[in-house]
């Protein structure tokens, strides 16, 4: 009988933060909730932020991401996110979000610039826009 | 267009992973919760049965000794259906 387990690993920029045999995953993707398993043909997947499920043999372990992307080849799954925060229930994968977001990361600090700039850059598009409509015969 | 972090649509990750948690709690009590209202249904549905068709037995018995028709057999059918609607009633206010 072929193994029905697949090999998940979560890498941050700096560390393997869980890696596991399980027997299936589910991620959270912007069309909703994708669920991996071994027989699944191999992909990418774009996570969105929250809460990816991994089922492995004997318990349910809760990994929190911030987005990222999910690699699977058919043998492993790679799961590539800037912060990742693994627990065995809800209280605990809270208290370690707790704890990652108290501190200081590059990654993270870096991510909500971009997302200012990105923020800031849509708001003048639109803006200029709404001006170009308001204009005589603007379209 | 990707949706930036100030986006309404794209959450923190601290509410996300909030919201993700209580959606996976609500599936798991539901699994249990089908169980529950099954056993809760077979409680609730057998004494209105019992107690309606045992109504009707024994106002067909009354009706056939004192020749009234199906007069006691209404009459036990319809006391038998509200003492089990009664004592379901009862079950499922216990049960809360």
């Amino acid at each position: 009988m072929a193994d029905r387990r697949l090999h998940l690993m979560v890498r941050t920029q700096h560390a393997v933060v869980f890696e596991a045999d399980a027997i299936s995953l589910r991620v959270p993707t912007a069309s909703g909730q994708v669920g991996l398993r071994s027989r699944a043909e191999a992909t990418l997947l774009a996570v969105e932020t929250g809460l990816v499920l991994v089922h492995t043999a004997d318990q349910v372990q809760y990994i929190g991401t911030a987005g990222g992307l999910v690699s699977w080849d058919g043998v492993t799954a790679t799961l590539l996110t800037p912060l990742a925060v693994v627990g065995d229930d809800a209280p605990t994968i809270l208290a370690a979000l707790e704890r990652a977001l108290e501190e200081p990361s590059e990654e993270m600090r870096v991510r909500a610039t971009l997302g200012q700039l990105e923020s800031a850059i849509v708001h003048e598009l639109r803006r200029e826009q709404r001006e170009r409509r308001a204009r005589p015969g603007g379209t | 267009m990707p949706s930036s972090p100030e986006d309404p649509r794209r959450p923190d990750l601290r509410q996300a992973l909030q919201r993700d948690l209580r959606r996976h709690a609500r599936r798991e009590s539901g699994q249990r919760s089908f169980w529950r209202s099954l056993h809760l249904l077979g409680t609730v549905g057998w004494p209105i049965v019992g107690l309606a068709a045992s109504g009707a037995v024994a106002g067909h018995w009354l009706d056939v000794q004192w020749h009234t028709g199906v007069r006691w057999a209404l009459i036990c059918v319809t006391c038998g259906t509200i003492l089990g609607c009664w004592i379901a009633w009862h079950l499922i206010a216990g049960q809360r």
